[in-house]
Formats: structure tokens, C-alpha cells, sequence
């Protein structure tokens, strides 16, 4: 017959194994690597982290991006002329600009010309959604990046619920999402304005990715790709005054001269039904 | 503070400590304190006050309906704890909708409701309902102490989604000394677990296919739409099966045994079966306190008069899960289905004795597939965001021409356009397994797993563990918060 502190025992003996021992072992092993890329959310994340640590093997024209960047380029080798890093918007341009520093830091020679393609609507991330934490927190908020992140970005981790717990091996190994409800609430109300808007950690790292690429002799632009036919109706003032303001009009050229495709050609607002259809280099980055 | 939230595996072992450790005097008290704690967590104040009103309200209505000798008054004090109960739970439930209009039709600009969530409201109003029904019609008596009373409006397992419990089982319940079995402990602990499973691992990935589709319509077509209603009607049920789970694995926790909603509905042989199968609680209130009054004020009718009470319960129901058009119509066509059946089964019977088909086997599955999908036909308009939509995927759905795209964009397309949308290859066929695992193990009850061998219990209870673990979906709110 059980007592209730015996059979309390077995149940921490159970949980000690499951959710410590076997997540801490899980992450000592190559098992762990191929988790992370092909079954965690936010695996894309870890594959372009993976990617950017690569030697690149001929000069090459760099792609960074969002989801719809990924559709259209990949995470990888494109062709032998571009080489994507394309990953996600949930990344934020903080997690971009460690993407870049990790390619420089290998590739500074072999970097032709860096393309950020960005949907208008990523430039509202302010580390203030709900996948902050899988995209963001998880793959990139650790002892290797945590000097490459402005303090403002530190303090905005810091009011993410329960962000400590991304080091803990079973958050590592799972898609353990904490309890974001209500956390994202800016974000959405953001969306009904119905205008492109910049926030402040897209500002505060484009321009450390103008000043890090300039240094560097690499030329730098932010491309649009093909838009659903709903974003007609927004406004570009805000996104454009941002960009004036801080002298990055620059690496806009001709961002916002949008293409539009009709709502049938999409899976949702941003992602595209067939993009193979949209034929190779979509956005004519080699011509 | 939801069950699959990381807040409510902290607050779980507090509570059950402290209810541990406590006397027997006064452990209805922790219960209802930790009952209050859960529901504050939703930061509503409102929702509190509502609780708190509703409970008051009907705990003296049902002094006051027991001590009138005289039916008269009794059944004003009944209809007195019914409209106030009814009415916190229509300003709470219809703001939004009554907001719009008075918005569109007058151009204001209100938006009080657009803050307001009504989580709970419609499941302890209902019990206050039954529970001065059932003195009204002297079923059972007034509870005297306020604090057990409160508490069986309150008791946070079945709080936020039911089921809707009768003072008659979980009263006395509530009543009874606390004794520690470690069976029933474990029994609990284990349809927790698998309510979890359901919960994270199966519905919130079917939820990525029907959220995908019916959140995108004008990108899908035929298959695709079929599949997401499949995939739509298996996670209502999986979500709402699955918090029922948990919330009776917490209340076995504490001793407490709430009922059953659920009982393999999908497997019903007839749409009446449906509905002795489908949230039941919430079946057997519609049953006795709409329903049958109705049948009986029009017995006169005969036949129609059935017809139009069930017809009536049903639009109740409908309008009871929200003000739009898509509620009323799934709850009209479920009232016609079973008003229907009132003239079709005595022939149906006929053309099943004549053809030598009672008793076969491929009958019932016959009827259980032709059950499922009218069920599933309700629930398009039930999931649609408004009627325009539902008959735009009702069409779709026949459009054969679309079947057969695979000629035309390849079969590798094909598939990722309407077989695998939202989850992958991989994840679909994960998917797929786990179905087939559930259907398979469908009768295996907790109690069966713990009668075997403890390497048999350790295994089981590792791979559901696991699986949770691994296999989990982000987390997501329950479908039927909203209701």
C-alpha cells in the first residue's frame, strides 16, 4: 500500500528523470543538433545560426531575411552567386545582425553585397510577439551573443515572461512555450492601424548593420518582395519618416515602388501559394 | 490559469499540499479560496463579481423558493434567481454584439467590450439555474451552508468549462471527509496526463490544419476544405474531450468525481445518439430545463409540438454559443435533424427490418459515418466566420473540378496545397499516427493501465510523458473559453 510521501517520491524520481537528466543528456548529443533544425519551432533559426558559421566557398551576394525571404530564397546556398541566411521575422533584426556578424567574422572577403528582404510589416518587431521566445530567446539569448545585444534589447528580454527558463535543457529540447497570452497585445493592436511601421529594435539594428557594413566596404539594401494585394491600403509615412530621420533612406532605394500579386496567389497575408511560380532569383537580386 | 499553462502545474501541488495537510473542517475552504485564486488569474474583476453575484443571488433564491408553501411565490423567486443569473451572463456574453450594432446603427464608438472576456460565466450560471430548478421542483433541498454552496458553483476544476455538475453529485461530494487512496491518485494523475495529451499534442495540431484553411479560404480549394472540416470536427471534440479529462483527473485528485461529457460521440449511430454522447452535462440541461418544459406546454401539438421544442432547444443552443448567424444556423440544423427523425425513423426501421439489416454490422458503421459527416456539415457553419464563408466552403467542397488539380499543378503541390497545409509532411504523418493510436485505444480506461505490471505503468506513463514533451504544439487557449 502506498503512502501519499512514497508515491510523492516516485513522482519526483519520475519528473527528476524526464524533465532533468534525460533533457541534459539529450543536449550532450548529436541527436540535439538535428532537433533543433528539423523538429523544433524556430528551426530555421538554428539552421541559418548553422549556416552562418560556414565558410562560404565563393564570393558571394548574402540574403537576409524573413519567412517570405525564405520562401523565395531558402536557408543556404542558393545559386553560385547568392548565398541565404532567410530565416524569419520572429528573429527580429537583432537576431539578423548576429546572423551577419557571425558571416563577417568568416566571410568579410568573400561577401559581395548583403540584401535584407523584408516584408514592411517585420520592421514592427519589437521583441514584444508571442514567438519571441522560440525564434528569438531560445537560439540567440545565451553566453555567445549576450555582448552583441544592445542593453535596451537585454531589458526587453528581461519582460518577456519566464524568459530565464530557455537555458533549462527541456525548454532547449522541446517546444515548451511559456504563457505569452496578453504579452503580444501591442503587437496586435499595431497590426489593426493598418500602416507599415518601425520599431524601435528594427531602427536600432539596421543602423548597427549599416555602420557594421559600411565598415566593412559591403553594400547594403533592403528589398520588398511581392506583396498581397490587401497591403495596397496601408500607409508608408511612419516607415518612411523613420527612415529619414535616421539618415537610412539610403538602403531603400526604390523599397518602396511595392508589386502586388491578387489574394489568390498567397497562403495567408504573406506567404506564397507557389512560389517556384514566381520562377528563379524572384527578386532579380543577381541582375 | 489554464490546465496546460506552467502557472497551473505550480498552483496544482500548492493547493493539493495545503488540502492535504489541512483538517477535514476546513479543507472546503481551501478548496474555495484556491477556487477564487484560479479565477482572479484572469485579471477580470468583473468575472469574480459575477461569481460572486450569481452564487449570492441563487443561495437566497433557494432559501426563499424552499420556505414559500405556495407555489405562486416560489415560482416567482425561481424566475427572480433565473433572470439575475441569466442576466449577468447576457451582459457579460452579448456586450460585444449588442455594442456593434448599437455602434453600426447609431455611429458611436463604444468599446467596453472589447476588454471583456466571459470565461466561466455561462458554466456556474447554469449550475445556479439547475440547482433552483431542481428546489423548485423539489428534487432536493436548499444547501444551508453558503460556504459548500459557493464552493460547488466555484470548484475550479470544472470553473472555466464544466462539466455543468448537479447539487445532487457533487454536493454531498464536497461534503464527504477526504480519505488519501493512492489508486485514485494515480487514476487521476493518469487522465490528466492523457487529457494533457489530447490536449497539446493532438488538438493544437489539428488546430494548425483548420485554423490554416479556414483562417485563409480564398487560398484553398475542394480537398483541402473537406480535410479541415474532418480536421475541425476532431479537434472540438479532442479539446473540449481533453479538458474535461483534466478537470475530472484534478477533481479525482482531491476526491472528487465529476461527470463524464463525453462518450466516444463521434462513434453515435444516429444524431439523438450524438447528443447522448456530445457534452453531455450541457445535453441533460438542455434536456430538462428547456426541452421538456417545452414538449410538455406543447403535448397538445403531438408530434410537431416535439418538433418545435426540439427545434427551439436547439436554436437555444445555438444562440447560447454566441450572436451570429453561424450558431444559429448549426443549432438550427441539428434542431431539424433530430425534428426529422421524428417521421423518418418509423420508416427507417421498416426499410432495415425488410432488407434483413438490423442487426448488421456494416449498418452501424453505415450510420455512424452518415452521423459523423451531418455532424460535421453543422460544424462548417459553426467554424466559418460568418454564412457568406461557410457556403463558400460548402461549395468548394463539392466543386469536384478541384479534385482533380493534380493533373494540372503535380502531386507534389497537390499534396502540400491539400493534404499537409500548416503541418508538414513529417508532422502530418505524426499526426496521422497518433489519430490512429487514439482511435485504437479509445476504450482503454486509466484504471486498466494501473492494474498492470509496474514495468507495464512506468512504460506507459514514460511515453505519454514523452510524448507530452515532444510531441507538444505551442501552447493555446481551449475552444471553448469562448462559450
Amino acid at each position: 500500500m502506498s503512502t501519499p510521501a512514497k508515491l510523492a517520491g516516485k513522482l519526483f524520481l519520475f519528473l527528476l528523470l524526464w524533465l532533468i537528466i534525460f533533457p541534459y543528456l539529450i543536449t550532450q548529443t548529436e541527436v540535439f543538433h538535428y532537433l533543433k533544425k528539423h523538429y523544433l519551432i524556430g528551426g530555421e533559426t538554428y539552421a541559418a545560426i548553422h549556416c552562418s558559421k560556414l565558410r562560404v566557398e565563393k564570393r558571394k551576394i548574402l540574403v537576409l531575411g524573413d519567412s517570405v525571404a525564405r520562401q523565395l530564397y531558402g536557408v543556404s546556398q542558393y545559386n553560385d552567386k547568392i548565398y541565404s541566411l532567410a530565416c524569419n521575422q520572429a528573429v527580429s533584426l537583432a537576431g539578423h545582425h548576429i546572423l551577419l556578424q557571425n558571416i563577417l567574422k568568416n566571410n568579410a572577403d568573400q561577401i559581395s553585397k548583403v540584401y535584407l528582404v523584408m516584408h514592411p510589416v517585420s520592421f514592427r518587431n519589437n521583441l514584444d510577439q508571442v514567438y519571441v521566445f522560440n525564434y528569438f530567446i531560445k537560439p540567440f539569448y545565451g553566453k555567445e551573443n549576450y555582448s552583441r545585444l544592445t542593453r535596451d534589447t537585454r531589458d526587453r528580454i528581461g519582460k518577456v515572461p519566464l524568459y530565464f527558463t530557455s537555458s533549462f535543457p527541456i525548454a532547449r529540447i522541446t517546444n515548451y512555450t511559456p504563457n505569452l497570452a496578453g504579452f503580444d497585445e501591442p503587437m496586435l493592436s499595431a497590426a489593426a492601424e493598418r500602416k507599415f511601421k518601425m520599431s524601435f529594435v528594427s531602427l536600432e539594428y539596421l543602423k548597427k548593420m549599416s555602420s557594421d557594413l559600411r565598415k566593412a566596404g559591403i553594400d547594403f539594401q533592403v528589398v520588398a518582395p511581392v506583396l498581397h494585394d490587401e497591403y495596397r491600403a496601408y500607409a508608408t509615412e511612419s516607415l518612411k519618416k523613420a527612415l529619414a530621420d535616421h539618415n537610412l533612406e539610403d538602403h531603400f532605394t526604390g523599397y518602396f515602388q511595392f508589386r502586388y500579386l491578387k489574394k489568390q496567389k498567397f497562403v495567408d497575408l504573406l506567404h506564397y501559394s507557389a512560389p517556384e511560380s514566381l520562377g528563379p532569383d524572384p527578386l532579380r537580386l543577381t541582375f | 490559469m489554464t490546465f496546460n499553462s506552467l502557472s497551473y502545474f505550480l498552483f496544482l501541488p500548492i493547493v493539493y499540499l495545503i488540502f492535504h495537510l489541512a483538517a477535514d473542517r476546513w479543507r472546503w475552504l481551501i478548496l474555495l479560496i484556491s477556487s477564487y485564486v484560479f479565477y482572479a488569474c484572469w485579471q477580470a474583476f468583473y468575472l469574480v463579481a459575477a461569481l460572486l453575484m450569481v452564487t449570492g443571488v441563487s443561495y437566497a433564491c433557494g432559501l426563499r423558493i424552499a420556505s414559500e408553501r405556495d407555489e405562486s411565490p416560489a415560482k416567482r423567486w425561481l424566475w427572480i434567481g433565473s433572470g439575475a443569473c441569466l442576466a449577468a451572463l447576457a451582459l457579460l456574453k452579448y456586450l460585444p454584439f449588442f455594442e456593434s450594432h448599437a455602434n453600426s446603427s447609431f455611429g458611436l464608438n463604444l468599446s467596453f467590450s472589447s476588454a471583456i472576456i466571459g470565461i466561466g460565466v455561462s458554466y456556474f450560471t447554469f449550475q445556479a439555474i439547475s440547482y433552483l430548478a431542481d428546489i423548485y421542483l423539489e428534487v432536493r433541498d436548499p444547501e444551508p451552508h453558503f460556504g459548500y454552496y459557493a464552493l460547488y458553483l466555484a470548484f475550479f476544476p470544472k470553473l472555466l468549462q464544466g462539466p455543468i455538475e448537479r447539487a445532487g453529485d457533487l454536493l454531498p461530494q464536497l461534503k464527504q471527509p477526504y480519505r488519501f487512496d493512492p489508486d485514485t491518485m494515480r487514476s487521476g494523475m493518469l487522465l490528466f496526463a492523457c487529457g494533457l495529451f489530447k490536449k497539446v499534442v493532438v488538438a493544437d495540431r489539428l488546430a494548425r490544419y483548420a485554423d490554416q484553411v479556414y483562417n485563409n479560404t480564398d487560398a484553398y480549394s475542394g480537398l483541402a476544405f473537406l480535410i479541415a472540416t474532418y480536421a475541425y470536427a476532431l479537434q472540438i471534440y479532442l479539446d473540449f474531450a481533453a479538458y474535461t479529462d483534466m478537470a475530472r483527473g484534478t477533481g479525482q485528485m482531491f476526491g472528487i468525481k465529476l461527470a463524464r461529457n463525453f462518450d466516444s460521440p463521434y462513434f453515435a449511430t444516429s444524431i439523438a445518439d450524438f447528443w447522448r454522447r456530445w457534452h453531455i452535462s450541457f445535453s441533460r440541461f438542455l434536456q430538462d430545463y428547456i426541452f421538456q418544459p417545452l414538449q410538455m406546454g406543447w403535448r397538445n401539438w403531438g408530434a410537431w409540438g416535439t418538433a418545435a421544442a426540439l427545434i427551439v432547444t436547439f436554436l437555444v443552443s445555438g444562440i447560447w454559443h454566441g450572436a451570429s448567424w453561424g450558431f444559429l444556423v448549426w443549432g438550427l440544423l441539428h434542431g431539424i435533424y433530430l425534428a426529422a427523425s421524428i417521421w423518418y425513423r418509423p420508416y427507417q426501421k421498416r426499410l432495415h427490418k425488410l432488407l434483413g439489416l438490423q442487426k448488421s454490422r456494416w449498418l452501424k458503421w453505415w450510420q455512424v459515418f452518415a452521423t459523423f459527416h451531418l455532424v460535421s456539415f453543422a460544424w462548417i457553419f459553426f467554424r466559418a466566420t460568418d454564412l457568406r464563408e461557410a457556403w463558400y466552403v460548402i461549395s468548394s467542397i463539392f466543386d469536384w473540378q478541384s479534385y482533380l488539380a493534380v493533373k494540372e499543378i503535380g502531386l507534389h503541390r497537390y499534396i502540400a496545397r491539400n493534404i499537409t497545409v500548416g503541418l508538414g509532411f513529417v508532422d502530418f504523418i505524426v499526426l496521422t499516427a497518433l489519430l490512429l493510436s487514439l482511435l485504437l485505444l479509445q476504450k482503454v480506461r486509466p484504471d486498466q493501465v494501473l492494474n498492470q505490471p509496474a514495468y507495464f505503468r512506468w512504460t506507459s506513463y514514460s511515453v505519454i510523458f514523452v510524448a507530452i514533451l515532444f510531441l507538444q504544439m505551442p501552447s493555446s487557449k481551449f475552444l471553448y473559453f469562448k462559450f
